[in-house]
């Protein structure tokens, strides 16, 4: 029956947007830029997020932890330990830590005491994905959805949610207000170079939106990415870097269509081998297997549908993709959910393979 | 309750064997399928207007319709025969006159004998085709432009004669029986010139389907250039087309003159129009190389019938051309389109998923503690042949110990040596090698995809020994030929008995039979003896490897997509019968082959996965994935990791080897005991693999068992 529908509203709207994969070509062409960078350091538990303060050393959310490393020294040491799963980090101009905890909230942490911010307009703040600031010390916060945790990301796609909220939350007064609802999980927020705007991703939309400080004068600057976004970084020109944490598939978005086969999906299947987009593929045999990752005279071929895919996308102020990095079918550096640019070059954060990396970078645009 | 689930599960069976769409598709796929729809018009329209029209059936009118019809009928084969060889002719109406003038004139003002004035009317059709058959032929002109001034022409000359000799013709008196038997006389009821179409028709017809030169007119039709690459005389054979319409419309031209004695000049004007719909109705595509005449016979009296008919039921005359002319509109248009869009009308609804539901998924978890507890037992296998071989399906060792892989490029290629460092090809085989066993006689028998079931003699001489089997009755398409022989083994009695895995799909795509999880496979019978080959058992689900049971009285059959073994009885009390001999496999069986203990040997060339479970629970869902998304984004069995299984006797799982990720052998296809190793095939795999064996009998071959001293079934 609802195949009949799609059919007959492909027929009376031939030109409307099918929002289809989107193909990688032109500047995003796949390369294996991210596979060749060279490691900083790996993990044992999958970090989330990674911020620099202003003296200039790494922070870096791991599991519920969060680790420092000294600028110039090899070192690293815990720095806090949180009652949740760490995602989101971001420094104050006070000084304060801001680190998004999963089934918490915000945690504003300062030496020796930590300040809660657990909900905002009603909403308990159990998703947070990630926060930025302003100049004036205003924070931004997105909550990915109302009705999952940030772990289950894949429940929320395949639920096909939208019930993110973006949160502004004023520190002085200690209030928080929801600017914008009914998101399709907003993993990733930053504010505008100009201090302005304030640019948000929206991953199961695949798109990047534009507003106003209040939330208003809501403008789209991506419309389409063959990949799910999260979090931005500013890359210093006036542009942005983007993480892509997964690439989507045609076999993804006919199961997202697809009514009767997700419900049972859902109900009868353990969410790890769903055929959803993933952080990183096992390998294992329980996943689900796409005719073009069939193994041949013992190779799979690096452009096979992808269950887990590295991607990192730069835009410029419009939109206009300028640059990709990728790891491709059988690279090394899938599922990035943070990317920093630094003095030394580009950190980029695999959460799929548990990596941090760094691409050094030799023109001046870092 | 009970009752509503068996009724519900045959329901379920039903749907799984008869699909409509399949029906459809092997339908649309029959050549004979095209005319289907202008007959049905025919039918139809004349139906309709025997109801309507006063006295239409009659036996009067049943002679009549016909005698009118026929000059006709010569001008649309005419036509036909130009349009099925690439070209069209224009001047037929014209030829049509100019004969009709001719004929008249010989009879009337010269007083010749009938059958000069027969001959040398067709004798100028013939030259006034020829003439256009020059042009076209060999000073390579334009078909439509060289047959439209031709019809200019021609006309002006049918003018000519007709202003020097019109009242000459029409006051003379033609006194010849002969000539008024041509015009009105029946041979057995049947008015001669119909009876010479008819006889025209039958010979045209045949002429254009069996013989060598109507071959040459369809492929010069279909692709000149090809047709010329091949050594077609092509400039002789259009020639020779045109001269044949010439001699189709001076037998029209003679016939209408024998009948109607009317030198007036509009004689066969319009006559190339009408009868270009007719072709085009009949199904004949404007673009050359499809076609019969029989075709063209049922457009020309959709025509003929369609304004008789509208005339005799009082339509003015105009309104009758644009009736016509709207039909032959909508003929091209149909015509265009449908040429354009059957195949892929055919390959949209080809694939047609069904409902499979498997048992519950056995445990197969590291730690479990079963037989079929996940180990890394191949990830110190030996390779041999690493990158030196492509895709070994099957492996078989020979009595001097030498190691044999069917592989990808269509060879069978043979390691020998201690350490089986020397490569040979053995034998060049062409198609898809695949399941191999060694006869008494120590020939290698091997299945080949795409070709059938062929030997190699000990010198590596290959031969045939069949490559097809008894056809099915009731399938509109023919699946007497064998498009994917899989994997074969040798009864006692020297019968072969072997896996046709399906009948739907060839060996690149055969993937895709695992998507539409249909029974398309079958067993066949092949008795060397006899040269006899015959169909044993039908919808078998991917009837992949064979092998026969130690005790020689059944066959064992692995059904790839069901995860079963299925037990045929070749002796005995069951003889003839089948059963499931073992079930609820992890994975998708591939070959089975003996152990050394009287047990088996079985490769699962893939391990099943929930998702795709769930996905062969639902066949619409597949439907759409088929339809909707290319092949290399569906979702496929997982056969990126394979294990082998060691049976008991009795089909009881009693040990299993695997390759955690598919490092070393992903699809594991084939695995063969020999002296204390185990060797292992795999479809996609750049290797052989080699295992030791601990506590079996180091002196057992599979030839020994076979044939020597290892039998167990004497």
């Amino acid at each position: 029956m609802s195949h009949m529908l799609r059919t007959i509203r492909a027929i009376l709207n031939r030109n409307k947007d099918q929002h289809s994969i989107p193909v990688m070509d032109g500047n995003m062409s796949p390369n294996d830029a991210l596979d060749r960078c060279p490691q900083v350091r790996g993990f044992d538990a999958p970090p989330d997020d990674m911020a620099f303060d202003a003296k200039g050393d790494l922070h870096v959310s791991v599991g519920a932890c969060v680790l420092r490393q000294t600028a110039g020294s090899a070192d690293w040491e815990e720095v806090a330990t949180l009652p949740g799963s760490v995602g989101g980090l971001a420094f104050h101009p006070d000084g304060r830590l801001l680190a998004c905890v999963a089934g918490e909230g915000l945690a504003l942490i300062s030496e020796g005491a930590t300040q809660w911010v657990r909900e905002a307009d009603g909403h308990a703040l159990r998703c947070l994905t990630s926060v930025a600031v302003a100049q004036d010390g205003t924070v931004y916060l997105a909550q990915g959805s109302c009705q999952t945790g940030p772990d289950d990301w894949v429940v929320d796609l395949m639920q096909k949610n939208a019930s993110g909220l973006l949160v502004r939350y004023d520190p002085t007064a200690d209030k928080a207000q929801v600017l914008l609802r009914k998101l399709a999980y907003p993993a990733g927020v930053v504010v505008t170079p100009d201090d302005q705007h304030v640019l948000y991703s929206e991953a199961w939309a695949h798109t990047l939106t534009l507003c106003d400080r209040d939330g208003g004068a809501r403008r789209q600057v991506v419309r389409n990415f063959p990949g799910y976004p999260s979090r931005l970084a500013p890359d210093g020109t006036g542009g942005y870097w983007v993480c892509i944490f997964g690439a989507r598939t045609h076999l993804v978005e006919l199961v997202l269509s697809d009514v009767d086969f997700r419900t049972s999906m859902m109900a009868e299947i353990d969410p790890a081998h769903w055929i959803a987009p993933s952080l990183r593929a096992t390998g294992s045999y329980k996943e689900p297997l796409q005719g073009g990752g069939i193994k041949k005279l013992g190779v799979v071929k690096a452009w096979a549908p992808p269950r887990s895919y590295g991607l990192v996308v730069r835009i410029n102020s419009e939109g206009d993709i300028m640059e990709s990095l990728h790891s491709r079918v059988g690279g090394t550096c899938h599922g990035v959910t943070a990317v920093q640019p630094h003095a030394d070059g580009l950190y980029v954060l695999s959460k799929g393979h548990q990596r941090l990396v760094c691409q050094q970078r030799g023109d001046a645009d870092a | 309750m009970t009752a509503r689930t068996s009724a519900s599960s045959r329901l379920h069976d039903l749907r799984s064997r008869f699909s409509l769409r399949i029906f459809l598709s092997d339908l649309l796929s029959k050549s004979w399928m095209e005319p289907a729809i202008p007959f049905a018009i025919m039918v139809a329209l004349i139906t309709y207007f025997s109801l309507t029209v006063p006295n239409y059936a009659t036996v009067y009118n049943l002679v009549e319709l016909p005698r009118q019809f026929a000059e006709f009928g010569f001008v649309a084969i005419a036509m036909a025969i130009v349009i099925i060889s690439g070209g069209i002719d224009l001047s037929v109406g014209a030829i049509v006159g100019i004969v009709n003038l001719v004929a008249l004139l010989l009879i009337s003002v010269f007083e010749m004998p009938v059958a000069v004035v027969f001959g040398a009317s067709v004798l100028c059709g013939a030259v006034l085709g020829g003439f256009n058959g020059f042009l076209i032929g060999y000073l390579k002109a334009r078909p439509f432009l060289t047959t439209m001034v031709t019809l200019i022409i021609y006309r002006a000359i049918v003018e000519i004669i007709n202003k020097a000799y019109a009242v000459e013709i029409a006051t003379a008196w033609v006194d010849n029986a002969a000539w008024e038997f041509l015009g009105d006389g029946l041979i057995l009821g049947v008015p001669v010139n119909v009876l010479i179409l008819v006889i025209v028709a039958l010979v045209g017809h045949f002429f254009l389907r069996n013989s060598r030169p109507g071959w040459h007119i369809m492929s010069i039709g279909s692709s000149r250039k090809a047709a010329r690459h091949v050594g077609i005389k092509v400039e002789r054979l259009l020639f020779l087309t045109y001269v044949m319409s010439g001699v189709l419309c001076g037998l029209a031209g003679v016939l209408y003159a024998a009948r109607q004695s009317s030198p007036g000049t509009d004689t066969g004007t319009g006559w190339e129009v009408t009868a270009l719909t007719a072709v085009v109705l009949g199904g004949i595509s404007l673009a050359g190389g499809k076609g019969t005449i029989g075709r063209a016979m049922i457009g020309a009296v959709i025509v003929f019938v369609l304004v008789n008919g509208l005339v005799r039921l009082g339509a003015p005359g105009p309104v009758t051309s644009v009736g016509l002319g709207l039909l032959l509109l909508v003929a091209v248009g149909l015509d265009v389109k449908w040429a354009k869009n059957r195949a892929k009308v055919i390959q949209k609804i080809y694939v047609n998923p069904t409902l499979v539901e498997f048992g519950p998924m056995p445990e197969i978890a590291p730690d479990s503690g079963t037989p079929l507890a996940e180990n890394n037992a191949l990830s110190s296998v030996d390779a041999i042949g690493l990158d030196r071989i492509q895709g070994p399906e099957d492996v078989i060792l020979d009595r001097q110990g030498r190691l044999y892989g069917s592989t990808r490029e269509g060879w069978i290629v043979r390691f020998s040596g201690p350490d089986f460092s020397q490569r040979d090809v053995f034998a060049r085989i062409g198609g898809r090698p695949l399941g191999m066993a060694f006869d008494k006689d120590e020939n290698l028998i091997v299945c080949v995809g795409g070709m059938g079931l062929y030997g190699v003699r000990p010198d590596g001489e290959v031969y045939k020994l069949t490559d097809q089997t008894n056809r099915t009755w009731y399938k509109l398409n023919d699946d007497s030929r064998l498009r994917l022989a899989d994997d074969l083994d040798i009864a006692p009695d020297g019968k072969i008995y072997f896996s046709e895995a399906t009948i739907r799909y060839e060996m690149h795509s055969w993937h895709v039979d695992g998507v539409e999880g249909r029974g398309n496979g079958r067993l066949v019978q092949h008795d060397p003896a006899t040269g006899e080959t015959r169909t044993v058992v039908k919808s078998m689900v991917f009837p992949n490897g064979v092998c026969l049971a130690h005790d020689g009285q059944s066959v064992l059959v692995a059904s790839t997509w069901l995860c079963k073994i299925f037990q045929y009885w070749i002796a005995g009390p069951k003889q003839g019968q089948m059963e499931v001999w073992a079930d609820d496999f992890p994975g998708y069986l591939d070959n089975i082959n003996r152990a050394s203990d009287g047990g088996y040997w079985v490769a699962l060339v893939g391990i099943r996965y929930p998702a795709f479970d769930l996905a062969m629970r639902s066949p619409a869902f597949r439907y759409r994935m088929v339809k909707e998304i290319p092949v290399d984004e569906w979702i496929f069995p997982g056969v990126n990791n394979g294990c082998v299984i060691k049976l008991d006797a009795n089909g009881k799982p009693e040990a299993s080897y695997w390759d955690p990720g598919g490092e070393n052998h992903p699809t594991i296809t084939s695995m063969r005991e020999h002296e204390g190793y185990l060797y292992l095939g795999g479809l996609e795999n750049n290797r052989i693999g080699r295992l030791k064996l601990d506590g079996v009998d180091e002196t057992w071959t599979g030839w020994e068992s076979y044939w020597g001293d290892k039998r167990r079934d004497v």
